[in-house]
């Protein structure tokens, strides 16, 4: 101990008096002694309270997203409290359970769902996983600190906290409600215990999963194609899981997993298993610590891990790939097309914003199980295309300009030139994406000649007209980080309030035309025509006021 | 041994855009400039004058209102009072403005999922310009991250990439928000020997620092902001008393009890 330690109180206390500055305050606080009472679970508890507290206040700090997501799960809880199974308005029966159907029924359906569920959260928690040490809250100070242990216990709990909160918690009241509006047959003695059996289980085994796949990629999980397409065929799953429950779930009850939901039905009228449902339970309880152990030491050789090489290939190859897309034969300013192809190869690079295109693959997955074609599907098709397009490139400008926005700004290129960068990076794509879909799927699904050619015009018309009035939308409801951040991760995502505007809009315009397609068969083609015509009007118009307006902002733009 | 930081490794224009004011003529002049933020005034009642070819280092501590006159004088923000003008052009007309001015903030403005050389290409573009990026890049030292992501680069090497983008256009005006920070001594050294090329050939520099040191080597004439006030400014050797250095200067002048004791003879009367 040299003479600048500080001084050990005969107390137990240590007590760092700082040395006084010459000038001012010292910058070395006065501490106490606490080293009895760092234990891991002490430590990991105070690092996942400090890192709700922030989640709570990063929610309090945008009120309307947290109050729709609230509303969303306040009606949906609701109308399981109030229309579910023995609520104030089902229908009268002898008993909660008895309104889903016979006692068989029932278990089937609870072991499916439970194992359904558990899959659900695995996949959550593996989304969500903690697979980089920069993600972890202050790790610089929090590490050295507080130990790996802790650091890694306290990260996994906080996240396990949130998503407990949103899904598990509303889980929890679902079946609180059920047990409790469920009169003598409808009680859930062992839901409580079931819930957290399973959300525990599948937090940690999507961790160990998310961060085992990590410790096999070597940092760079999915590339940003396979990503995409892992996207889609994800939601063409839910989609094909959803269409066909009647197969889904009763597939799943057979499995192990269902025995989570024997865990729920216990003391239930519904025959349940009580081994397997307490063969559930134990190896659940006895799970948690060789899981979490697993879990820790994947993340020690993760997060600790050498940061893979640059790959300088890869840049100049999109950076061709851009250019040839924008060829100099369109008709756009030199300036303006700088802009698109650094758009471009932003959105390609990070394509946070294209999992968005997978949404459509749950239009296709509906529509090819169940063989049953919309008769607007060739123009539902293009609306697609130009809704995609919207989301992909031109949505979020503000976001996509993050720490370059000065750069930007400091440019003598006017609002407008922004905008037809935008405009032109979307419609480049976009335009013969739609063409081609449509032109491929409709005459594929049996549609005519005259309804796949109204598809590709109102496809190729709401893209281009709707592409300078997504521009408007996204700088009028942006979604950004602070430019001063060190760290900015890239493009966040749309804002769901621009998102929302998007697609009313793009429903809209295109309104005419599907009313056209509905009245043709009986008014003939001209009402097909005149549908599309007015929508393209409509796109026309639209475009032109929201070039003005995105141009305008763009113009105007000043940092705070 | 690389070159100084500038882009001139072989940019083409289409038409000349640089206007320079010479022969005394005052590229940087604000009268009143004000700038308030709600309640908080960041800037207040600045007038300042520099001229061609003049490196001006702005001093003051943090919070003193350089970061925010700089983004005043590059249009970034828009001042709540009085006027400034940028080679006799008021910051107000910011497309006329911009031509003029080249701004590297303490936060290079890149894109991290670009390379350096889509960077430079990209900022030479909105302005109209190409560039030989390969060139440009390998003169300022990155020559072997020309093709590399951004998100990859050093500080070091993220400040020189933003430096090359803010002279890519030729600017009349340099504008840098503590260009040295972060960097080991000798990126800083390079960066030093970036403004003083830069000036060497006409080009005004304002840049901003915490490191007296580089205010003093490279500054014509350093100005010390307080509470967004120009409390003095004149060449840092008239600024310093005979027998202190810079440092001790600027605490001078910069502390409230005893900065009304002794006034320089450069300080500026409010």
């Amino acid at each position: 101990m040299t003479d600048d330690s500080p001084a050990r109180a005969t107390d137990g206390e240590r007590v760092t008096d700082g040395k006084r500055a010459t000038d001012g305050e010292p910058f070395v606080p006065a501490t106490r002694d606490r080293t009895g009472q760092t234990g891991t679970l002490r430590l990991a508890s105070l690092i996942a309270w400090t890192s709700l507290r922030r989640a709570v206040r990063r929610a309090l700090a945008r009120p309307r997203r947290t109050a729709v997501v609230v509303l969303f799960f306040a009606v949906v809880w609701g109308s399981v409290l109030f229309d579910g199974p023995g609520g104030a308005t089902s229908p009268p029966g002898p008993g909660g359970f008895d309104t889903f159907g016979d006692a068989a029924t029932v278990g089937v359906y609870a072991r499916g769902l439970a194992a359904v569920g558990w899959v659900g959260a695995v996949v959550l928690a593996a989304l969500g996983a903690t697979t980089r040490l920069d993600d972890v809250d202050a790790a610089a100070l929090t590490l050295p600190a507080a130990g790996v242990r802790a650091t890694f216990l306290g990260t996994l709990a906080a996240e396990h906290a949130r998503r407990f909160a949103v899904i598990g918690g509303f889980a929890s009241l679902a079946v609180v409600s059920v047990a409790a509006g469920g009169g003598g047959v409808g009680t859930l003695p062992t839901g409580g215990v079931a819930v957290l059996c399973v959300f525990v289980t599948a937090e940690l085994v999507g961790h160990v999963f998310a961060l085992w796949w990590s410790s096999r990629t070597d940092g760079e999980v999915l590339s940003p194609g396979l990503r995409l397409l892992a996207a889609g065929a994800a939601l063409m799953g839910v989609t094909l899981g959803a269409v066909r429950l009647d197969v889904i779930v009763p597939l799943f009850a057979q499995t192990p997993l269902g025995w989570y939901g024997d865990l729920f039905l216990l003391g239930t009228p519904a025959p349940a298993r009580p081994r397997l449902a307490a063969a559930a339970a134990v190896a659940s309880v006895g799970g948690v610590v060789p899981l979490y152990l697993l879990a820790e030491r994947l993340a020690r050789r993760v997060w600790f891990r050498d940061p893979p090489a640059p790959t300088p290939s890869r840049g100049r190859a999109t950076a061709m790939t851009a250019d040839t897309v924008l060829t100099d034969r369109l008709p756009v300013d030199d300036a303006a097309r700088a802009v698109a192809r650094r758009v471009w190869l932003q959105t390609v690079r990070r394509p946070k914003t294209l999992v968005f295109l997978g949404i459509p693959f749950l239009f296709a997955g509906t529509v090819v199980v169940s063989g049953d074609y919309p008769p607007a599907f060739p123009v539902l098709l293009g609306l697609y295309g130009a809704w995609a397009a919207g989301i992909g490139t031109t949505l979020n400008p503000l976001s996509s300009e993050g720490a370059g926005l000065p750069l930007l700004l400091t440019s003598p290129l006017a609002g407008g030139g922004v905008v037809r960068g935008y405009v032109l990076a979307s419609v480049s794509v976009a335009v013969p994406a739609v063409a081609t879909v449509v032109l491929l799927a409709a005459p594929l699904a049996g549609f005519s000649a005259q309804l796949t050619l109204a598809g590709v015009v109102v496809g190729v018309g709401l893209t281009l007209g709707t592409a300078p009035l997504s521009v408007a939308v996204g700088v009028g409801i942006p979604r950004i980080e602070r430019l001063s951040a060190t760290s900015v991760d890239g493009p966040l995502t749309p804002s769901k309030f621009a998102l929302a505007a998007h697609s009313l809009v793009i429903l809209l315009l295109s309104l005419p035309a599907l009313a056209g397609v509905a009245l043709e068969p009986r008014f003939g083609p001209w009402a097909l025509w005149l549908g599309v015509a007015a929508s393209l009007a409509l796109a026309s118009l639209g475009g032109a006021l929201g070039y003005r307006y995105a141009a305008a902002r763009f113009g105007r733009l000043r940092l705070a | 041994m690389p070159e100084p930081v500038v882009a001139d490794g072989g940019f083409t224009r289409p038409a000349p855009v640089a206007r320079r004011m010479t022969d005394g003529g005052e590229v940087v002049e604000t009268a009143g400039l004000r700038k308030e933020y709600g309640d908080t005034v960041a800037v207040a009642s600045l007038d300042l004058s520099i001229p061609a070819g003049e490196v001006y280092g702005l001093l003051g501590p943090n919070g003193a209102g350089k970061t925010t006159t700089m983004r005043l004088l590059t249009t970034l923000v828009e001042p709540t009072a009085g006027t400034a003008r940028i080679c006799g052009t008021p910051v107000t007309n910011r497309r006329a403005v911009a031509s003029e001015v080249g701004f590297l903030p303490e936060e290079p403005p890149l894109y991290d999922e670009l390379t350096g050389r889509e960077q430079l290409e990209y900022a030479a573009g909105i302005r109209g310009l190409s560039v030989d990026a390969e060139t440009a890049l390998t003169r300022a030292g990155l020559g072997d991250a020309v093709d590399r992501r951004i998100e990859a680069y050093s500080t070091g090497m993220a400040k020189r990439l933003g430096l090359l983008q803010a002279t890519v256009h030729d600017p009349a005006l340099l504008v840098l928000d503590e260009p040295t920070n972060g960097l080991d001594p000798r990126a800083a050294r390079r960066v030093r020997e970036t403004v003083q090329t830069v000036a060497a050939r006409g080009t005004t520099v304002l840049l901003s620092t915490h490191v007296l040191p580089v205010a003093e080597a490279v500054s014509d004439r350093v100005g010390v902001f307080v509470d967004g006030r120009l409390r003095a400014e004149g060449p840092p050797t008239e600024l310093r008393d005979h027998r202190e250095d810079l440092e001790d200067a600027f605490l001078r002048l910069t502390d409230d009890r005893t900065a009304t004791d002794r006034r320089p003879v450069a300080e500026v009367d409010d």
